[in-house]
């Protein structure tokens, strides 16, 4: 189970979240919504510990271990991985040097090549990804829809239990999104993983389908639904959804 | 119009710091690679004379004090000069001092510095001149020292890599990057063997 707990935290003295809340319960699929700039990205950065954003108080807890004392290596060891809405490249390191000295360092044995590639080629096929990415440097040359395959590439081969899934739809044309929401759809069926995905536009909820739907603003998750909520969000936007939620309030 | 060099030279030098002296025949294109796992004081100077085509690319790693020159003198025209530095200092004092002159009167010559360091706990000095006495040359330098990048590491281990593995890929790739697979391959790198 994931859990966050009262969580406040802030970057550049900036409040970004204030009491958050959150609880994710093993293979579930949560969504948070909001708006541009309502700290959405920013609530992924901090579950995996970024070291540019302050923690003022609360826990992020995943299967009992309480996140916050560890570094973002332990993190992702825990089980989770962020992928993000813009993978940077990074030139000079390849995408297979980094997951086979990852698989490496995680397990101290050692690694067959012919296996570990016969593996990386096969996810290729399946996110109908050019295997000359496996040795290619990362995200070096690709395109957005590429980026975000080849971060499913990772995903297929450090098999994380709770995904992060910071806005996957934008960058992605019809046939992109089809693709990676199946590999991702294939990936929770199997493994039973959680997910939570982050987006300002429901159009991702007709791939993925969640369990629940949040809203994010003022630092903390201020609706929660299913995907009706969805509905409510494209019918009324973000704000017509918030009046609805303090009016209730009121009441 | 792209040129082309039908007379080139490769001189791959590891961990020698025998000083270098050189003078690029004209038309000639030469290729200097220099690796060092323990950089050491030492010299190189070349000069070129017309339409040659240098290109320096020197990368190591500063375990102790060093001084490093490079002297490239453009006598004549037409010369393209390329240097490119990469090194990483961890406690030590680096000096690199890398000098190209352009002549009186010569004309069509390009000079392009490019001097790059990682700078962990030492002190790096670069002096990167230009020592330009014509008004025809196209010259640029760049000297630049300073920290890996925090996005790159934050993404490495967010790919389960720890801290220490992240940060010697990153100081890795930035200096094995200068150089062609070729070279690469020379110093073992670029295999991948079943472990």
């Amino acid at each position: 189970m994931f859990k966050i707990v009262n969580l406040t935290a802030k970057v550049d003295n900036r409040l970004i979240l204030d009491n958050f809340n959150l609880q994710i319960n093993d293979g579930e699929i949560h969504v948070i919504m909001g708006h541009n700039g309502v700290g959405k990205s920013t609530l992924c950065k901090i579950i995996m510990n970024d070291r540019n954003y302050e923690v003022l108080n609360g826990q992020v807890i995943f299967n009992g271990v309480n996140l916050h004392e560890l570094p973002t290596y332990e993190i992702a060891r825990q089980g989770i991985m962020l992928i993000s809405q813009n993978p940077i490249s990074i030139e000079g390191v390849t995408n297979a040097e980094v997951l086979r000295t990852a698989l490496r360092e995680m397990t101290n044995e050692k690694i067959n090549i012919f296996d570990f590639n016969k593996k990386m080629e096969d996810i290729c096929d399946q996110l109908k990804l050019s295997k000359d990415f496996i040795h290619k440097d990362i995200n070096v040359g690709a395109s957005g829809g590429e980026r975000k395959k080849i971060e499913l590439l990772h995903m297929g081969i450090l098999e994380p239990k709770l995904l992060l899934l910071d806005e996957l739809d934008s960058g992605l044309d019809v046939d992109a999104m089809r693709d990676v929401a199946n590999f991702i759809n294939e990936y929770h069926n199997k493994t039973k993983c959680s997910i939570l995905i982050i987006t300002h536009h429901p159009n991702i909820i007709n791939y993925i389908k969640p369990n629940f739907i949040h809203v994010l603003d003022q630092g903390h998750i201020i609706k929660t639904g299913d995907a009706h909520l969805a509905e409510e969000i494209e019918n009324h936007g973000f704000f017509g959804v918030n009046a609805m939620s303090e009016e209730g309030q009121d009441e | 119009m792209n040129k082309i060099y039908t007379d080139k030279q490769v001189f791959n030098i590891i961990d020698d710091n025998k000083d270098l002296t050189l003078s690029l025949n004209d038309g000639q294109m030469v290729v200097i690679n220099c690796f060092f796992y323990q950089i050491k004081d030492m010299n190189i100077n070349i000069e070129q004379s017309n339409n040659s085509y240098l290109v320096i690319n020197y990368a190591g790693y500063v375990h102790s004090d060093v001084n490093i020159n490079m002297d490239v003198n453009v006598l004549g025209n037409g010369n393209k000069t390329v240097i490119n530095v990469r090194t990483i200092d961890e406690k030590n004092h680096a000096n690199f001092n890398v000098s190209v002159q352009a002549n009186e009167h010569t004309i069509n010559n390009e000079i392009v510095e490019d001097l790059k360091a990682i700078n962990e706990d030492g002190t790096i000095t670069f002096m990167p001149i230009l020592k330009i006495d014509t008004n025809e040359v196209q010259a640029e330098h760049y000297a630049t020292i300073g920290g890996l990048d925090e996005k790159e590491l934050f993404y490495l281990e967010s790919k389960m890599l720890s801290t220490k593995t992240a940060k010697e890929i990153l100081k890795k790739s930035f200096i094995y990057n200068l150089f062609s697979d070729t070279f690469k391959s020379m110093l073992g790198e670029g295999k991948e063997e079943d472990e």
